[in-house]
């Protein structure tokens, strides 16, 4: 990949995962309601992905969920697993191609982040038995919160092309 | 064209693919290993990738902690500089008062401290603000000295502080007499900036000589030291005399006062309404 083709892509959003992978064990534990975090990480990850398309989204979410993999107790693996579905799922919807809407883009990170903790539930063998208890009690509310953090960002930072739409 | 388009379409899509087989593989590898192996991995992935992220962050850590260790050092230096300020100011202030001690020792009349708090920067006379005013005593007519000499009478007061004027002020007048002749003069000033002895010609007064007050008038005590005649100068009409004086307290550097809590004295001539009138109740 050479400079121009960087150029291409967001640069920004190439330090911005993991800056919001920093941020993600950092700060938002501080935003914590009851138990229930955002996932800043999925937000700034699933934009960039809008943003990037699928091939970078791919490697970036394996490079994070390898960290997170890392550092985590867990199985490892599992966040890169989760991590690279979730960046090669969402790279689809890459917007020089598709143009995604601002609630449905909503409703995507929404999607994301129950995709990505049912894979990393998976990953890490807590059996696929418990996993729509998993799903509702754990992941949902998680991803509600997520998807406000989300709406305020892509608010913020709105699609750069107006391909068509659906 | 477009063959060549989609061609580019389907390498970067199998690309893509791969990719993605590739870090699922690597994935389902890692989280399909045994135990000791995860361990292996996540000790060789954080003892050499992750290695430098580390270092770095722990590096950018201890500089922002050195960072804000040095703006509080730079605040406590700055609050310990304010307090040696004060400090300096807490012993300057009690030389004063050791310097004035023997002075006060020898005055009949209690006295009060003050601070000059503004003055003309630009020359000697003209109305000073004392921080003290009619909660220590002082009152309008009370003469103002320092451990060295005369330094001026108060105007006015006020609660907390009170105006007083020096007597290079242009319209202040000072009777004085020469402490070896006892010969009267006027002590004045012209222009504010010198300070000026006008006497007879009859009178004995010469350079050297020191002068100190008279008492008349009733404002200023008698003996309180003024200045030295430095330069005597005739007068074209030969009548009176006038020379220079320079005062003991040099009104430049004085910072510290004292009032002398002595009401005016009433020394009024019939035919004046110019003089004080404190002894009320007399006249």
């Amino acid at each position: 990949m050479n400079l121009s083709s960087l150029e291409k892509h967001d640069l920004s959003g190439f330090l911005g995962v993991p800056i919001a992978l920093l941020a993600q064990v950092a700060i938002v534990p501080a935003a914590s309601i009851y138990g229930i975090q955002p996932s800043l990480l999925l937000v700034v990850f699933v934009l960039f992905a809008f943003r990037n398309g699928a091939l970078p989204s791919i490697w970036m979410g394996f490079l994070c969920g390898t960290v997170l993999d890392t550092y985590s107790s867990g199985t490892a693996g599992a966040f890169a697993l989760a991590m690279t579905v979730v960046g090669y799922s969402v790279g689809q919807l890459h917007e020089r191609k598709i143009h995604v809407g601002y609630s449905l883009r909503v409703g995507i990170l929404g999607l994301a982040v129950l995709t990505h903790d049912g894979i990393w539930h998976l990953a890490s063998r807590h059996g696929a038995s418990h996993l729509p208890l998993f799903l509702l009690r754990t992941s949902l509310p998680g991803a509600l919160y997520t998807m406000l953090l989300g709406a305020i960002a892509f608010a913020i930072r709105p699609p750069r092309t107006q391909a068509r739409a659906w | 064209m477009l063959i060549l388009r989609w061609l580019a379409d389907q390498a970067l899509r199998g690309r893509e693919l791969i990719s993605l087989a590739l870090t699922l593989g690597l994935g389902l590898w890692i989280s399909a290993s045994p135990a000791h192996v995860q361990k292996k991995w996540r000790t060789a992935w954080t003892g050499t990738i992750l290695y430098p992220v580390q270092s770095v962050i722990g590096r950018m850590q201890v500089r922002w902690s050195l960072e804000n260790e040095l703006t509080d050092q730079r605040r406590a230096n700055a609050r310990l500089v304010a307090a040696n300020a004060r400090l300096s100011e807490v012993a300057r202030i009690r030389e004063d008062l050791q310097e004035f001690e023997p002075v006060r020792n020898r005055l009949e009349y209690a006295v009060v401290g003050a601070r000059v708090v503004t003055r003309d920067p630009l020359r000697l006379g003209g109305i000073w603000i004392l921080d003290a005013g009619t909660e220590s005593g002082v009152g309008e007519g009370m003469a103002v000295i320092s451990s060295e000499g005369l330094v001026g009478r108060i105007l006015s007061s006020s609660p907390g502080h009170s105006q007083m004027q020096t007597i290079a002020d242009p319209d202040c007048r000072v009777s004085v007499l020469s402490a070896r002749s006892r010969s009267p003069g006027i002590l004045h000033s012209a222009d504010g900036a010198g300070v000026f002895v006008e006497f007879s010609v009859t009178s004995d007064i010469r350079a050297g000589d020191s002068l100190v007050t008279w008492g008349a008038g009733g404002i200023f005590p008698r003996g309180l030291p003024v200045g030295q005649v430095v330069e005597v100068r005739k007068m074209p009409a030969n009548v009176l005399r006038n020379a220079r004086v320079v005062p003991f307290q040099d009104p430049w550097t004085v910072r510290d006062v004292f009032v002398i809590l002595r009401p005016p004295e009433l020394r009024v001539l019939p035919d004046s309404s110019i003089y004080f009138q404190a002894t009320r109740g007399r006249t």
